[in-house]
């Protein structure tokens, strides 16, 4: 049907720059955050007229998809991330504008459902009921998740800050 | 000196609020999107329809495509985005990283090959079994149809009294906590099923006894790549597949050695263990 792909091509359109923006925050970088969105995308797309009319609200349920896609993909390349972590310190040129701040270097240190649950937390605002809901994990898993990542977000950046200090001292 | 949880609260807010998470969508995305989604659905259909040789040349080039696509958007959103370098993605990027891992496509798995051919009544055109593994499958519509917010007459949130009120009948009450599970019958429902039923937000979850299919035509039988093909956002849980089907609940896949075994729809909001 030629109106359902334009009425999804519209809904594209609409709300791309966020999306793009909400994936940034999910993945950690540019490329990645633009990989997961054409996918989750696409895979709507393709059962459009579906997806609007039984998940009621469309963007919700992207966002929701995303967040589970992206928990779901780095299970399947955690491996390989994990290798290529090692070689963190190597000059290579950083693609990302948050590649200095110590926050955003702290969150990429966090397994993807701990990150997802700061995301879906702060960046989204969403309650922990919310949350359970749109990883479909229990609130309990939320409430454990969310404070070993806000545990080791602290731990990182206190560190951060000393290493900082250091520095600035000598 | 240990930061505070409310200074990290406010600083994990501030991040995500900072206008350079802001990636500009490269401009070709609204088409390149659109193709994607209608090459996904023509392979879709076009293995459904059984059209042979076309369906797997579609399947192919379909892949190759998108995974020229997906560099295209990558390379469009970091040239976009850097500020003054149009260099390098980091090195796990160019490592040759699957692009869409989420589509079953031919590096996935082994249950590919043990996918169990439910009886094929099929008056169609011969399909070639190894060609596309993905979904070659014919859509399962055997058993009682799960509805994405409840089985026949029950629907996800109706408290006991609604049940009834159905023509339902509620036997061998098992109580746990603030939720019941009881059987469900009668003319209400397309077949007996288990429920759950919570004091405070009613009905939230339904197991047909018998394996249902959605209208996806995922039943008993289907493999786990045809129901992960089938629904954009499944995700795999122990023993299964869950499938956010609205944005207040899912399906649940259960897999055993010849796919699906079991389908529940659950509310995502429970009071109860479920």
């Amino acid at each position: 049907m030629p109106g359902e792909f334009t009425d999804f091509g519209d809904f594209v359109q609409a709300t791309l720059p966020g999306l793009l923006r909400y994936g940034h925050a999910l993945t950690g970088n540019p490329h990645d955050a633009a990989d997961l969105v054409q996918t989750v995308l696409e895979k709507m797309g393709s059962r459009w007229t579906y997806v609007r009319e039984k998940t009621g609200d469309p963007l919700a349920y992207v966002r929701r998809s995303m967040a589970n896609a992206h928990v779901s993909r780095w299970r399947r390349t955690r491996r390989e991330n994990l290798v290529a972590d090692l070689p963190d310190t190597g000059p290579h040129v950083p693609d990302d504008p948050f590649e200095h701040e110590p926050l955003w270097r702290a969150l990429r240190t966090l397994p993807p459902r701990q990150r997802a649950v700061m995301v879906l937390r702060y960046y989204e605002g969403l309650s922990e009921a919310e949350i359970a809901g749109a990883l479909g994990v229990t609130q309990g898993t939320v409430k454990s998740q969310a404070s070993k990542a806000i545990a080791s977000l602290r731990m990182k950046l206190t560190a951060a800050d000393i290493q900082g200090e250091g520095s600035d001292a000598g | 000196m240990n930061i505070s949880e409310d200074e990290l609260e406010q600083r994990l807010r501030a991040l995500f609020a900072d206008e350079r998470l802001d990636l500009p969508p490269p401009p070709d995305a609204r088409t390149a999107i659109v193709a994607g989604a209608r090459r996904r659905r023509r392979r879709r259909q076009g293995v459904l329809a059984a059209a042979g040789v076309a369906a797997a040349v579609v399947a192919v080039s379909g892949g190759l495509t998108m995974v020229r696509l997906h560099a295209e958007d990558g390379t469009a959103v970091m040239s976009a985005d850097g500020p003054s370098l149009s260099v390098k993605p980091p090195e796990n990027l160019t490592a040759g990283r699957q692009p869409d891992p989420s589509v079953p496509g031919p590096t996935s798995t082994q249950d590919i090959h043990v996918s169990a051919p439910p009886a094929s009544p099929t008056s169609k055109a011969s399909r070639p079994p190894s060609a596309h593994p993905s979904s070659k499958l014919p859509p399962v519509l055997s058993g009682p149809l799960l509805d994405p917010d409840g089985f026949g007459t029950l629907k996800l949130g109706m408290s006991e009294t609604q049940i009834a009120a159905q023509g339902i009948t509620l036997s061998d009450a098992q109580a746990g906590g603030s939720c019941t599970v009881y059987t469900a019958q009668g003319g209400g429902v397309p077949a007996a099923a288990t429920v759950v039923v919570s004091k405070a937000l009613g009905l939230t979850v339904v197991t047909p006894t018998q394996a249902a299919h959605t209208a996806e035509g995922i039943g008993a039988g289907s493999t786990k790549e045809q129901v992960l093909a089938a629904y954009p956002g499944a995700k795999e849980e122990s023993g299964g597949v869950v499938v956010p089907v609205t944005t207040g609940a899912d399906y649940h896949f259960r897999l055993g050695d010849a796919g699906v075994v079991q389908t529940s729809l659950a509310s995502v909001n429970q009071d109860c263990a479920g």
